[in-house]
């Protein structure tokens, strides 16, 4: 029996639904996104005054939190 | 009536409800352990959701993050709000499994988890210890912010010493009074009240000196310094910061513990998200407080402000934290300034109340219970916690009255310090097959870890000569590299761990992904 059980123990790691993994993914990019700042670290004006790299980081904000929000709603349980 | 005498009565006000919330927290006090300290795993989401965000902001959030962006630009903006994400997520991923072990065994403490598991009074002692000692850097923290406070808010008629001291004492005195209860209770009014306070403030001072809001105070930025409006940290300094706030801050003791009182795990995954979106947009307010004063700073205002303010309260107060407070006390109504400084000291008592607290309660049920009196009544042990709460009180005040520096950097030692149980933690809540980490790796990487990050930081191994990193942050990410390498190299090399304890953690942890 413990045998059985040692042996199905990884299969709690492993992504049960292809939205799991979508998820997983986004996050993965949204964090690659952050270090991307690097390569748009302009301080030209867009939006309200805010220079490229401010308001990048602030679309960044709110696809973060989208994604949060989304695998609350779907994934998270 | 005198300005500061408005702004202090105001803060005294709040004092006092904090103290009379303890009370009335202390009257329905079961004065056992487990309701003194995880409320008898009883939390709703507001709740968890409150304390867990409130305790997570504190001085560092209301007063440094003012002081840094005035210095450094919106660079604290873009890793701030990666770091705060990272620590919804993580608090989900990690906090659902403590909690369901915490249930399931009755864990109080960090210690208790890691002990169980690994079967080893040693991790339990050194677990104790390590999170107490880094603890206090967090404590120093917010002596040093309520000193701040309390001063500039007092007009300077109260000197810094004796103000740290006296808000110390209220946040020391509601918690001995209503345990962890009070702490939890106090942290709803408080998270409400910073969070409104903060964006008052950030609202106010910013049009008071830039009426056409955003776009003008972005040219004036412009205009003195743009590099404040780009990213000027470095990639490694970004990547630090996202790992020690992100995740160590998580794993310190007085978070973890807000884990074990939720009701379900409902309420955790509701309470990350709420906390992602309560933490991050704390920092937009105070990113135009903190550009705000980095102009006023670079060019002045004739009879209002000296170009070069910033310089004057590094002189008086050790370090750029008192620049929000500065800029609330001059440039706002004294009712009004009271109200905003009574929210910059809820965020530094929410966050102080539950180290004090936590910290209290580990070194009571890991150390005393275990190593000293075993037989001690549950009476016994909540009073040795309320004397050991009012010693780190004091410990905490004693570092902060000799003016150590930066919040900013004082806070990143003891997360850097809770980020060195992550390796143990990782492989006790996430259990695998293969037995990656054992008793005696979980142990060396623990130490090993926290050695190389306090011999890295300049605050304590810059004064004994070591070689120092740029950040604390930076010493506790590669103190987590030794960590990580050495637990494995140990582990390899040591017998592995019997299957039974993996498969009791699999067992009950299969309901976090059923």
């Amino acid at each position: 029996m413990a045998r059985r059980v040692i042996e199905e123990i990884d299969s709690h790691l492993r992504f049960r639904r292809p939205l799991d993994l979508a998820l997983t993914i986004a996050f993965v990019v949204f964090y690659i996104l952050i270090f991307a700042v690097y390569a748009v670290n302009r301080v030209e004006p867009m939006v309200l005054g805010l220079s490229f790299a401010y308001f990048y980081s602030l679309v960044l904000w709110v696809v973060g939190m989208a994604i949060v929000v989304a695998s609350a709603k779907l994934v998270w349980r | 009536m005198e300005a500061w005498v408005a702004t202090t009565a105001i803060i005294v006000f709040y004092c006092v409800l904090c103290i009379g919330i303890g009370y009335v927290a202390g009257r329905s006090f079961q004065k056992n352990l487990e309701d003194f300290f995880v409320l008898s795993r009883k939390a709703g989401l507001i709740v968890v959701f409150l304390a867990i965000a409130s305790t997570y902001h504190s001085a560092f959030a209301f007063l440094t993050s003012v002081a840094v962006y005035a210095s450094t630009g919106i660079s604290f903006w873009i890793a701030a709000m990666a770091w705060v994400i990272m620590a919804g997520v993580w608090g989900y991923l990690y906090g659902k499994r403590v909690f369901l072990l915490g249930k399931a065994k009755c864990f109080i403490t960090p210690a208790d988890l890691l002990s169980d598991y690994y079967q080893s009074e040693a991790i339990r002692l050194i677990t104790a210890i390590v999170q107490a000692l880094f603890v206090i850097a967090y404590i120093v923290v917010q002596a040093i912010g309520l000193g701040i406070i309390l001063s500039i808010g007092s007009g300077g008629h109260i000197p810094y010493q004796e103000a740290s001291l006296i808000l110390m004492l209220i946040a020391a005195i509601y918690v001995i009074i209503g345990g962890l209860r009070a702490a939890y209770w106090t942290d709803v009014l408080q998270g409400v009240w910073m969070y409104i306070g903060v964006w008052i403030a950030g609202i106010l001072i910013t049009l008071k000196f830039f009426p056409q809001g955003i776009p003008q105070l972005m040219r004036a930025v412009s205009e003195v310094n743009p590099k404040l409006l780009v990213m000027t940290w470095k990639p490694e300094m970004l990547l630090s910061c996202i790992t020690v706030y992100g995740v160590g801050l998580m794993l310190l003791p007085h978070l973890w513990i807000k884990y074990y009182a939720a009701r379900d795990t409902w309420t955790i995954k509701w309470s990350s998200v709420g906390t992602v979106a309560y933490l991050s947009s704390y920092y937009i307010p105070t990113a135009f407080v903190g550009l705000a004063a980095a102009v006023l700073n670079a060019k002045g205002i004739p009879g209002v402000v000296k170009p070069g303010f910033i310089s004057e309260l590094v002189k008086s107060f050790g370090s750029r934290d008192a620049v929000m407070a500065y800029m609330i006390y001059n440039f706002t109504h004294p009712v009004l300034a009271g109200f905003l400084l009574a929210g910059a000291a809820a965020a530094a008592m929410s966050t102080l109340d539950s180290f004090l607290g936590s910290t209290s309660l580990i070194l009571t049920r890991d150390v005393y219970q275990r190593y000293v009196r075993s037989n001690a009544s549950e009476k016994e042990l909540v009073l040795v916690s309320r004397i050991l709460l009012l010693t780190w009180a004091f410990v905490g005040w004693y570092f902060a009255i000799t003016k150590p520096g930066l919040i900013f950097d004082i806070t990143a030692i003891a997360c850097a310090g809770g980020l060195q149980f992550l390796p143990a933690v990782v492989q006790a809540i996430y259990p695998t097959k293969r037995a990656w980490i054992n008793k005696q790796g979980a142990l060396s990487g623990i130490i090993v870890g926290s050695l190389v990050t306090i011999l890295l930081a300049k605050q304590i191994g810059g004064k004994l000569g070591f070689p120092i990193v740029y950040h604390p942050a930076m010493a506790g990410t590669i103190g987590l590299a030794f960590n990580v390498v050495v637990a494995l190299i140990v582990s390899a090399v040591t017998s592995p761990p019997p299957e039974e304890k993996r498969l009791e953690y699999y067992e009950i942890l299969k309901e976090a992904v059923e």
